[in-house]
C-alpha cells in the first residue's frame, strides 16, 4: 500500500509516494539522492547515514513514512555556489577518499558530530564514527579532516 | 523493502487512540518506537504499525534524586542528559556509550529496548539491577517494578510502555555494568549489571544481572546472596563470582560456546563488583 509523505530533503519540501514497507534509504535514492549507499542493509555499516532533523541516523534503520514531516539532509545539499562544503574539501586535501563508498555516511557523521561540538577531541571523532565502516582507509585520513574542518571552523569564527 | 505484508500505518498523536488503533487492528498490528529492531525483524506476521512518535514521550527528567526518562527518550538523548550523567557516577551514560553506534543511539528508544526483550539488550540488566519501575498505559495507567515486565506471566498485548523511572538510591549505594563482545559496537556476547548497598555493617542489598547467555537476562539469587552480609572483600566477590558460574544457564550460539560464555559469566560478576566497589570507595578506575 503506497502513502503520499512530506519530506524536507535538503531544504526543499516535497511530496513523495512511499510503499508502508519501504526504508528511508530505498526512498531518498528513488528521489535521486545517490550520495545515500546502500550498504549492509542491517544498520551495521553507516553507508547510508544521513541526517534525520540534525541527528546521523542510518537511514536503512528507519521507516520512510516514520520520517513524514522531518528534515532530512544528505550529501547532495552540502556544496553551496560551487564549492564543496568545508568538510567535503579537508577529505579530498588530506586524501581521506580511496573506492569512496563510505565517504557520504562519515560525512554525516562528522557534520553531525561538530554540529554539537565544534572542538573535538580525536577520540571523540573516532567515537562519532564508530558505526561508519571503512574498508579502505584504515579512518586516519578521515579523522585528521574531521579535525581540520574543526580548526577551519574555529578559524573562522574568531575572525 | 523489509517489511513486506505491511498494511496499515498510524501515527496517533494521544494515548487513548493509540491503544485504540492498536486493538482495532488485530493480530498482526504492532507498536513501533523508533522502529530499528522491527524493520529489520522483516517479520512477514507485521502487517499494521501505530508509531508512538506522535505522543511525545521523548524526556528525560530528575524528580528528587530519581530519573524519570520518557519511552520514545533516545539512547542518545538519554545518555547526554545530565540526568543520567549523575546518576549513580554516571552508570547509565556508561552503559548506553556501550550499546552500538552513535548512527543507532541518536534512533534507537529506551523504551523500544525494553519490551523488545532481546536476549543481548543492555539497557534490561541495568535497569533491573537499578531497580527501575515502568508506568504501561492500556486505557488506564499502571506503574510496577520494572521486573513485573519480564516475568513468565507479563501480559503486555494492549499496552503502552510510557515512562520508566530509576529510583533515588541511598547513600552507600553503587552499581556498574560490564560487557563481553567481539568488536566494539556488536551486540553482548555476555553482560552484567550489579548493584551494591552497603552500610557499616557491611553489604545489605545485592542485585546481580547477567545478559545474553544467550538468553534473556535474568538474575541471579545464590550470587545475590553471597554478597549481603559480607564486607565485599576480594574473597566474597569471588565467593558470588563462582556462585554466578555454577547458577547461571548457558548456551551456544555463533558468538560463543556455553563453556565459553560460564567462563564469562564468572569475569563480569567479579569485574562489575569491583568497580562497584571502587565508585563506593570514590576510587575512579
Amino acid at each position: 500500500m503506497k502513502l503520499m509523505i512530506a519530506l524536507t530533503i535538503n531544504g526543499i519540501q516535497r511530496s513523495v509516494e512511499v510503499e508502508l514497507g519501504e526504508t528511508l534509504l530505498e526512498v531518498l535514492r528513488r528521489e535521486g539522492m545517490k550520495s545515500v549507499k546502500l550498504g549492509c542493509d542491517t544498520g551495521d555499516c553507516g553507508a547510508c547515514a544521513v541526517l534525520l532533523d540534525g541527528s546521523a541516523v542510518n537511514s536503512c534503520m528507519v521507516l520512510a513514512v516514520a520520517a513524514d514531516g522531518k528534515d532530512v539532509d544528505t550529501v547532495e545539499g552540502l556544496e553551496r555556489d560551487g564549492h564543496l562544503h568545508p568538510m567535503q574539501q579537508a577529505m579530498v586535501d588530506a586524501g581521506a577518499v580511496q573506492c569512496g563508498f563510505c565517504t557520504p555516511g562519515i560525512l554525516m557523521s562528522g557534520i553531525d558530530l561538530l554540529s554539537h561540538n565544534p572542538d573535538p577531541t580525536e577520540d571523540e571523532v573516532k567515537e562519532a564514527l564508530g558505526g561508519n565502516l571503512c574498508r579502505c582507509t584504515g579512518y586516519v585520513k578521515q579523522v585528521d579532516a574531521i579535525l581540520a574542518t574543526a580548526r577551519l571552523q574555529a578559524g573562522e569564527t574568531d575572525a | 523493502m523489509q517489511l513486506t505484508h505491511l498494511r496499515s500505518y498510524a501515527r496517533p498523536i494521544d494515548l487513548e487512540s493509540a491503544v485504540e488503533l492498536l486493538s482495532e487492528g488485530g493480530r498482526g498490528t504492532r507498536l513501533m518506537a523508533a522502529g530499528t529492531d522491527l524493520v529489520l525483524s522483516g517479520s512477514d506476521e507485521i502487517t499494521g504499525l501505530v508509531d508512538l512518535g506522535g505522543l511525545n514521550l521523548a524526556y528525560v527528567e530528575e524528580r528528587d534524586g530519581a530519573v524519570a526518562i520518557g519511552a520514545m527518550t533516545t539512547f542518545t538523548e538519554l545518555l547526554e542528559h545530565p540526568a543520567a550523567t549523575g546518576y549513580l557516577d554516571g552508570v547509565v551514560v556508561e552503559m548506553l556509550r556501550r550499546v552500538g553506534s552513535p548512527l543507532l543511539r541518536n534512533v534507537a528508544t529506551v523504551g523500544g529496548n525494553l519490551v523488545r526483550k532481546q536476549p543481548w539488550s543492555d539497557v534490561i540488566p541495568l535497569f533491573r539491577a537499578l531497580g527501575a519501575s515502568v508506568t504501561l498505559f492500556d486505557g488506564d495507567v499502571r506503574s510496577g517494578p520494572i521486573d513485573d515486565l519480564y516475568a513468565e506471566a507479563a501480559h503486555l498485548t494492549g499496552a503502552i510502555l510510557t515512562e520508566i523511572v530509576l529510583p533515588s538510591q541511598p547513600v552507600g549505594t553503587a552499581a556498574a555494568f560490564w560487557k563481553f563482545t567481539r568488536s566494539a559496537v556488536d551486540i553482548a556476547t555476555l553482560n552484567c549489571a550489579a548493584l551494591i548497598q552497603t552500610e557499616e555493617s557491611g553489604c545489605i542489598r545485592a542485585r546481580v544481572f547477567v545478559g545474553a547467555t544467550p538468553r534473556l537476562a535474568a538474575a541471579v539469587p545464590s550470587a545475590e546472596a553471597a554478597l549481603v552480609g559480607t564486607d565485599l572483600s576480594a574473597a566474597a566477590i569471588a565467593t558470588a563470582a563462582r556462585a554466578a558460574a555454577d547458577e547461571v544457564p548457558t548456551g551456544d550460539d555463533l558468538r560463543a560456546t556455553a563453556a565459553y560464555r560460564t567462563r564469562l559469566v564468572s569475569v563480569g560478576v567479579t569485574r562489575c563488583l569491583e568497580d562497584a566497589k571502587r565508585r563506593l570507595e570514590g576510587v575512579t578506575s
